[in-house]
């Protein structure tokens, strides 16, 4: 009942705190132009032509994209990356082996 | 279904739901219908709105009642059941008051579009769609969204409604179907913490081909929260912004978890991004929602720590380097 003035003070500003909180958005950067590709060549990056992403209810996300540079060329740029941010894995890319197919059976693109 | 008892304009069609092995009978034309006067039975609309199931085994649809009794006409004989499969319960009638609207604003007829989008969430949330009719009502605020739990729908945005984040003048038009160029899904997102996110069409001042669409996330506490708008500066990262194209948003608006999907149940999404410079990349937004026994919590320790270093604040928005 007698709280020191300081206290209120801080009491109301962390509720105006809070109040401004509620709904603020919080961005995270996935994937972007220029940025390396995570499992491959030095000097491979995402291009563009990023896919529909979706996400799960731990956060992982999934998408497809084309990469250039390190190498990459029109039948091994495509590429298939799930994970959460920050730790994204390469699943899958154009003109590495299909699994379960017959020898010389390579992706070739990955749909969103 | 057909057999002995089967009158193709009476009886015909039926819904069933349940598990493997223990399908039961919903509702079926002719059958008296839940909710309804005496007299009232299922009509023939049957399976009108495709139903929609959850893991706690209930179930939401669409349907009609038969006109020409018990009261039912054309102005009244659409509605939308949810709840556990043997006990349906009616939620939505057309003509009746929509929840969240001026007094005299009622649904609408199916022909304007009623239930347009019917999702059932594994916490027995709904969201449906539904066309509004009334004296206040014109073809600019007859579309509305409406979602909560089953058993009390709230109007969460309506087409006529200001578009918060954006500057006045600025309103909802509709929601857009799916992602922009063709590669998602055609609905809008709805997650168990009864969020829905969905891209809308805009007008208003200021506002052209360029940059009327935006993302949002529609959260019943925090209500309506611009995520990304077409023409908008966007952070990249590190302080480094890109204007978002025309078409550039891409939402994958599958209807729950139980499809590919661009929002979680956690309230995190997933955006694709295109940007005016031709670049573009994949970005996830999360909006903070604490529980209320934590708000205090919470607002203590906002109050005496300031954002780390790694964070960045401006206007409300925070963005994880």
């Amino acid at each position: 009942v007698n709280a020191p003035r300081s206290c209120i003070a801080l009491f109301a500003a962390a509720l105006i705190v809070s109040h401004h909180a509620y709904g603020a958005v919080i961005y995270q950067t996935v994937a972007r132009t220029g940025q390396q590709a995570p499992g491959t060549a030095v000097n491979t990056v995402y291009a563009n032509n990023f896919s529909t992403p979706s996400i799960n209810n731990v956060g992982q996300v999934i998408f497809s994209t084309q990469v250039s540079g390190g190498g990459a060329t029109f039948n091994t740029s495509n590429v298939l990356y799930a994970g959460a941010p920050g730790s994204l894995s390469l699943v899958a890319r154009a003109g590495n082996p299909a699994p379960g197919l017959p020898a010389g059976t390579t992706y070739s693109l990955f749909h969103s | 279904v057909n057999g002995p008892d089967v009158v193709l304009s009476v009886n015909r069609y039926a819904i069933f739901a349940g598990g493997v092995g223990s399908m039961q009978l919903v509702a079926r034309t002719g059958q008296p219908a839940a909710g309804a006067p005496a007299g009232g039975n299922y009509g023939q609309a049957v399976g009108l709105i495709t139903p929609s199931i959850n893991d706690s085994g209930q179930l939401a649809f669409g349907m009609s009642w038969t006109t020409g009794l018990a009261g039912v006409d054309s102005t009244n004989d659409t509605v939308l059941y949810a709840g556990p499969i043997g006990s349906p319960q009616l939620i939505a009638r057309e003509g009746d008051p929509a929840p969240g609207t001026a007094p005299g604003t009622n649904y609408s007829t199916p022909a304007a579009g009623f239930g347009k989008i019917l999702a059932l969430n594994d916490s027995g949330g709904i969201y449906f769609e539904a066309d509004v009719t009334g004296p206040s009502v014109t073809s600019a605020n007859n579309t509305a969204y409406f979602a909560g739990p089953w058993a009390a729908p709230k109007l969460i945005a309506r087409e006529g409604d200001a578009a918060p984040g954006i500057p006045a003048g600025v309103t909802f038009v509709s929601r857009l179907n799916g992602g922009i160029d063709g590669s998602g899904a055609i609905f809008a997102s709805f997650n168990d913490a009864g969020q829905v996110a969905m891209l809308m069409q805009l007008a208003g001042p200021g506002v052209t081909a360029a940059n009327d669409v935006a993302l949002y996330l529609f959260d019943p506490v925090a209500g309506p929260v611009k995520i990304v708008r077409e023409g908008e500066p966007f952070d990249i990262g590190g302080g480094v912004f890109r204007t978002v194209a025309d078409f550039g948003i891409v939402f994958n608006a599958g209807y729950n978890d139980d499809f590919t999907n661009g929002l979680n149940n956690n309230g995190q999404l997933v955006v694709g991004l295109r940007f005016t410079d031709n670049t573009g990349g994949i970005f996830t937004a999360t909006i903070g929602v604490p529980e209320p026994t934590t708000l205090l919590l919470l607002a203590l320790g906002a109050s005496l720590l300031f954002c780390p270093s790694r964070c960045i604040v401006t206007s409300g928005f925070r963005r994880v380097e």
